[in-house]
C-alpha cells in the first residue's frame, strides 16, 4: 500500500492542467456549442450540467478526442490532440452506455481493456491483482457483465477507464442507472483519484450528486458555457 | 538513435498486444461456431471426396480414351493434289477418336495397313477435284479398311454410308439449286457456277464448325466445372458478411469509441478481417484439397490466390457499406443485393454467353467475371492464365477503391466543417 501510494504521488503534480479553447461543434447545419473555453487544474472535479442535447456527451468525447472539433485546441501540460496515440494514453473515458461485452466476465473485461490499451502481461496481471483487492468490484470479478446488476456493471465501466491511471478523466453519466451504494462508492473512488492529482470531468444531470462531488460546476447552454456558482466542501 | 529504436519497437509491441487482443476477442465470439463449421465442412469434404472420385472416373470414362468410337489411326493418299486433300486433312486431325493421320503414297499407306498402323486409307483419286467441279467424276474416292479390324471396320462403315447418304442429300440439293437457279436466270453456265460456289461454301463451313470454338476465350461449356468453380466463388464471398454485421453492430456505438480511443481506428478493423479471413480458410481449404485429392484440380494452391483477392474485395467493399449510417436491416439487405448482382454479372448463376452481347459487355467488366473464368480455367487446364492476372485483382482494387473513397469523403467532410469554422 505504502509503494502504490509513493507510486501515486509520483503522478505529477505539473502546473496548468487542462486548458481548452475556443472550442466549437456542429452537427451538419445543427450547432452544438460555440468557443467555449476552460482551464482545470491538476487535483479538481468539474462537473457539466445542461439540457438534453446541449453537447456535455460531445464536449467530452472532443476532449478525448473520439470527435474531432469544428474549431479550437485541448491541451494538457505540454501535450496537444496532435499525437492521438500519446493523447489517448492521457484519457481514462467512461461513456454514457456501459461499452462493455456481456460476454465476457468482469476479470475477463478488465484484461481485455488492458490489452487493448497495450499493456504488457505483467502490467495487466498487477491490474487485475488490484482488481481482486478492489472494494468497488472484487466481490463480482469472475461473473459476466449480461448478469451483472445496473450498478455493478457500471463499477466495472469506472475500473476499466481509471485502467492505467490516466491523468484525465472523462466521465459521461457515470451514475445513470447505478443503486446508491454504488452511487457512493463511485463517489468515494473519484475522490480519491482528485487527491492524487487526475483531472476529472463529470457530465450528469443529476444536479446533487454534481454539487455534492465537483469543486466547480459549468452550465452548458444553448451554445454557451457558463459557470454555477458552488459551495462544496469537501 | 538507440532511444529512438528503442521507442519504435515499444510502440510496435504496443501495437501487436493491442492487435492480439482484439484478434482473441473476435475468435472468443466466433470460435465456437467456426469449430462447428469446420466440422460440418470437414464430414462434407469427405463425402464429396468420394462422390467426386467416382464422378471423375465417369467422365474419364467418357472421355476420348474411351468413347463408342475406337481410336483409330489413319493415312491420306493425295494424288488429286487439289484443296481437298487439306480440308479432308484438317476434318480428319479434329475429330476426337482419330489418333494420327498421315501424309503417304499409295504404297506407304498399304505397307502402313499390313503393319497393322493404321485402320483406314482414305485415297483420293488425280483429278477428283476438277471432275467433281463438273460434275463428271469418274474416279470415286476410295476407302481402304484393315481386315484384321473388323469390330473398327464395321464401325467406320456404317459412319461412311451415313456420310455418303449426307453427301448424296446434298449433291442432289446441289442440283436442284442448279436447276432452280438456270430456271430463273436461264443462265446455266452462271448456274453450274453458283452451284460449285454454294457446294464449296457448305464444305466449309461443314469443315470449320468448330472455328470459333476453338479461338474462344471460354473454352467448351462444362456443367460440372462451372457448378465447382460457383460454388468456390460463392464460398469466397460469404465471410464478408461477417464483416458487415460485425461493423454494423459497432459502428456508432460507444463501445467503437471506447475501442478506438484505446487501440486506434484501424487495430479493431484489421481484427474484423482477421476473423473473416479465417473463415474464408474454414470454408475454401477443405473444399480445394478434396478436390485437389479427388483429381478435379492439380494443384490446390493455384486457385486460391484469385478467390482470396475476391474474398478481401468482397469484405472491404461490405466494411464501407457497414460504416454507412443507415438502418442496419437496409444495410443487410443492401449487401446482399450486392451480393448477387455481383454473382450474376459474374456469370457464377449463369454463363456470361447466355446473356444479350450489351448485357455480356458490361459483365466482362464486373469484379467477379475474372475470378470465375480464372478458377474455371483452373479446373480446366490446371493453371490461371498468365493474361489473366491484372483482371484477377480486380475485386481487391474494387474494394480499396470503395474504401478509399469512403474515407476521402468523411475527411473533406471533416475539413469543410473545419474551414466553415463550425457553429452559428
Amino acid at each position: 500500500m505504502q509503494k502504490q501510494a509513493q507510486k501515486d504521488a509520483c503522478i505529477v503534480p505539473h502546473n496548468n492542467g487542462l486548458v481548452v479553447e475556443r472550442l466549437s461543434k456542429s452537427w451538419g447545419a445543427h450547432p452544438v456549442f460555440s468557443n467555449i473555453s476552460f482551464t482545470q487544474p491538476r487535483g479538481t472535479i468539474f462537473g457539466f450540467k445542461g439540457e438534453n442535447g446541449s453537447g456535455k456527451s460531445t464536449l467530452l468525447k472532443i476532449i478525448a478526442g473520439i470527435v474531432p472539433a469544428d474549431e479550437g485546441e485541448v491541451r494538457f501540460e505540454s501535450e496537444t490532440q496532435n499525437n492521438r496515440m500519446r493523447w489517448s494514453l492521457l484519457i481514462g473515458y467512461v461513456p454514457q452506455e456501459l461499452a462493455l461485452d456481456e460476454r465476457f466476465t468482469v476479470r475477463e473485461t478488465l484484461l481485455f481493456w488492458a490489452a487493448a490499451r497495450g499493456f504488457p502481461k505483467n502490467e495487466r496481471t498487477r491490474w487485475v491483482a488490484i482488481a481482486e483487492q478492489d472494494p468497488l468490484i472484487s466481490s463480482f470479478l469472475s461473473k459476466k457483465i449480461s448478469e451483472c446488476s445496473g450498478g455493478m456493471a457500471r463499477r466495472c465501466s469506472l475500473l476499466v477507464g481509471l485502467l492505467g491511471d490516466p491523468p484525465i478523466l472523462l466521465l459521461d453519466e457515470p451514475f445513470a442507472g447505478a443503486d446508491d451504494a454504488s452511487q457512493d462508492m463511485m463517489a468515494e473512488r473519484l475522490t480519491a483519484c482528485r487527491a492524487r492529482g487526475q483531472v476529472i470531468l463529470v457530465a450528469s444531470h443529476d444536479a446533487t450528486l454534481i454539487r455534492n462531488l465537483c469543486d466547480r460546476v459549468l452550465l452548458l447552454q444553448k451554445g454557451a458555457l457558463m459557470d454555477e456558482d458552488t459551495d462544496v466542501s469537501r | 538513435m538507440i532511444h529512438k529504436s528503442k521507442t519504435c519497437l515499444q510502440k510496435i509491441r504496443k501495437r501487436l498486444i493491442t492487435f492480439g487482443a482484439l484478434c482473441r476477442r473476435e475468435f472468443k465470439l466466433a470460435g465456437r461456431l467456426m469449430a462447428i463449421f469446420l466440422l460440418v465442412i470437414l464430414i462434407i469434404a469427405g463425402a464429396a471426396f468420394l462422390f467426386l472420385t467416382d464422378l471423375k472416373e465417369a467422365r474419364h470414362d467418357l472421355s476420348e480414351e474411351s468413347s463408342p468410337m475406337a481410336i483409330i489411326s489413319m493415312s491420306i493418299v493425295d494424288e488429286d493434289r487439289s484443296v481437298l486433300g487439306k480440308l479432308a486433312r484438317d476434318h480428319f486431325i479434329a475429330v476426337p477418336y482419330v489418333k494420327d493421320v498421315y501424309d503417304d503414297s499409295l504404297e506407304e499407306a498399304l505397307a502402313r495397313l499390313e503393319r497393322d498402323e493404321i485402320i483406314l486409307i482414305f485415297f483420293l483419286p488425280f483429278g477428283f477435284f476438277e471432275e467433281a467441279r463438273s460434275g463428271s467424276a469418274t474416279e470415286p474416292i476410295e476407302i481402304w479398311l484393315n481386315p484384321r479390324t473388323p469390330d473398327e471396320a464395321v464401325k467406320i462403315g456404317d459412319l461412311i454410308r451415313r456420310y455418303e447418304r449426307s453427301g448424296r442429300t446434298l449433291y442432289s440439293g446441289l442440283y436442284g439449286y442448279q436447276k432452280l437457279y438456270t430456271e430463273m436466270t436461264g443462265d446455266e453456265d452462271k448456274g453450274w457456277d453458283q452451284t460449285t460456289r454454294f457446294a464449296l461454301r457448305t464444305a466449309f463451313e461443314f469443315v470449320g464448325r468448330f472455328q470459333f470454338a476453338k479461338t474462344a476465350r471460354v473454352k467448351g461449356y462444362d456443367v460440372v466445372i462451372h457448378s465447382v468453380a460457383g460454388v468456390l466463388v460463392v464460398l469466397a464471398m460469404i465471410p464478408a458478411f461477417g464483416v458487415l454485421s460485425a461493423t454494423i453492430k459497432m459502428a456508432y456505438t460507444s463501445f467503437e469509441e471506447r475501442l478506438v480511443l484505446a487501440s486506434g481506428r484501424s487495430a479493431p478493423v484489421l481484427a474484423r478481417f482477421m476473423t473473416a479471413i479465417a473463415w474464408w480458410c474454414i470454408l475454401e481449404i477443405p473444399v480445394l484439397l478434396v478436390l485437389e485429392k479427388s483429381g478435379f484440380i492439380q494443384s490446390a494452391t493455384s486457385v486460391m490466390a484469385p478467390l482470396f483477392f475476391l474474398a478481401i474485395g468482397q469484405m472491404l467493399v461490405l466494411y464501407t457499406l457497414g460504416r454507412i449510417k443507415a438502418d442496419p436491416t437496409t444495410l443487410i439487405q443492401a449487401g446482399w443485393l450486392i451480393f448477387m448482382v455481383v454473382l450474376i454479372l459474374g456469370g457464377v448463376l449463369y454463363p456470361t454467353t447466355l446473356f444479350p452481347r450489351w448485357l455480356w459487355k458490361i459483365a466482362e467488366w464486373s469484379p467477379v467475371y475474372p475470378v470465375m473464368c480464372a478458377v474455371t480455367n483452373v479446373l480446366q487446364t490446371a493453371r490461371v492464365p498468365a493474361g489473366m492476372w491484372p483482371s484477377v485483382l480486380r475485386p481487391l482494387v474494387g474494394g480499396l477503391l470503395a474504401v478509399s473513397i469512403a474515407e476521402g469523403a468523411r475527411l473533406l467532410s471533416a475539413r469543410r466543417r473545419h474551414a466553415n469554422g463550425g457553429a452559428t
